[in-house]
């Protein structure tokens, strides 16, 4: 079992995301492999903007 | 002429493709690669593609569901909306390609409009929502992607924000079956994808019974979307709900769509009026309730209906 102190950057980045997910519910997320914290889901949103440019730019198949 | 190309590139690659199907003959064209700007250093290439198992239900049921209809000699397709985590594409929504799409026995190009509404409509509980993918079905025995789809999705890739994404192929020689592959930015082909299926639902199953209304509407729906700040979807009474936030707090315009009919509200504050525009185009009869408000007309009480004329 490895323990260490997390950095400051890491501690604030934790903070944020436990605050996040306390008060809007968005959730923390976690490194299937080895648990470790890998951030908050807040920093993963996409505008609808973003999101509708690719839909309507998907090529045709053939 | 330069305009008339695209036209033409689309009939040449249609008829690659029938040939050989038809043929089992080599590649009439050979691959291109476009030219796209240099990638930058991504953080992990996909891996696998993990599909809900109520997203693999969505597609395999659809694709068998499809193959028994009128257009089942057609090609057909889905996108998949999900999350990127690492190395892996989570896809957690298929949105169906729509029934008024484009589509023969060699080519299909979804309805766009309907798939940007319906994702807005998703994306309303998690913006984290993206496309991760897009499926589509060979009527014969290719399991690969053709000429024709890298020509298209090379480029397509490079506008996205992974610059990488998945591509499904759904086709049915003895059993129906879909074979991943992944295809980056500047990848010269595509790359066979280990796919696993995990627990969960298809987030766009909510949209089926509304679907009707939704692509009957949807360019006028998305054009909405484009105009006003606050637009948020609902299921109410069978239909698809619309709320048009008005500026002022608790007032704000609704619509309801069922089965081809149109019906709109205006809510003061949960008092619901309703309104008759005598317009058939949704867009316009918005248009035309709010240039009627302008004119400082507040209507009386709930019984109030009003006419416009």
């Amino acid at each position: 079992m490895d323990f260490r102190t997390v950095t400051g950057e890491e501690r604030q980045k934790l903070i944020n995301a436990l605050r996040g997910n306390a008060e809007d519910s968005l959730a923390i997320l976690m490194d299937r492999r080895d648990t470790s914290f890998l951030g908050s889901a807040s920093s993963e949103d996409i505008s609808d903007d973003e999101v509708i440019s690719a839909i309507q730019s998907v090529p045709c198949h053939y | 002429m330069n305009f008339r190309l695209p036209k033409l590139y689309r009939w040449m690659h249609r008829v690659e493709s029938w040939w050989r199907r038809r043929t089992g003959a080599p590649e009439l064209l050979a691959a291109t690669t476009p030219a796209v700007p240099p990638a930058p250093p991504m953080t992990s290439r996909l891996e696998r593609i993990v599909l809900t198992e109520g997203v693999a239900d969505t597609l395999f049921q659809d694709y068998s569901d499809h193959r028994r209809s009128a257009r089942g000699n057609e090609e057909i397709g889905w996108t998949l909306l999900g999350v990127r985590q690492g190395d892996e594409a989570i896809a957690l929504a298929a949105i169906p390609a729509g029934a008024a799409r484009d589509a023969s026995t060699v080519h299909v190009q979804f309805n766009a409009d309907a798939q940007a509404v319906a994702s807005r409509i998703l994306r309303q509980k998690d913006k984290r929502l993206q496309i991760v993918g897009v499926v589509h079905t060979h009527p014969g025995n290719l399991t690969h992607p053709s000429n024709g789809d890298y020509a298209g999705d090379s480029v397509w890739v490079a506008g996205l924000r992974d610059r990488e994404a998945v591509f499904g192929i759904g086709t049915a020689v003895a059993d129906l079956q879909f074979s991943w592959y992944a295809l980056a930015v500047g990848d010269a082909g595509y790359r066979p994808l280990p796919t696993r299926v995990d627990a969960g639902p298809d987030l766009a199953a909510c949209l089926r019974p509304l679907w009707h209304s939704l692509e009957t509407h949807a360019a006028d729906l998305e054009k909405l979307c484009r105009l006003f700040a606050n637009v948020q979807f609902d299921q109410a009474d069978g239909g698809l709900a619309v709320r048009i936030g008005l500026g002022e707090p608790q007032q704000g315009l609704r619509l309801l769509l069922k089965a081809g009919d149109v019906r709109y509200y205006l809510d003061r504050g949960g008092e619901l009026i309703a309104v008759e525009p005598r317009e058939t185009k949704l867009d316009r009869a918005v248009f035309l309730i709010l240039a009627e408000l302008a004119k400082d007309q507040p209507a009386e009480s709930r019984e109030t209906y009003v006419t416009m004329t």
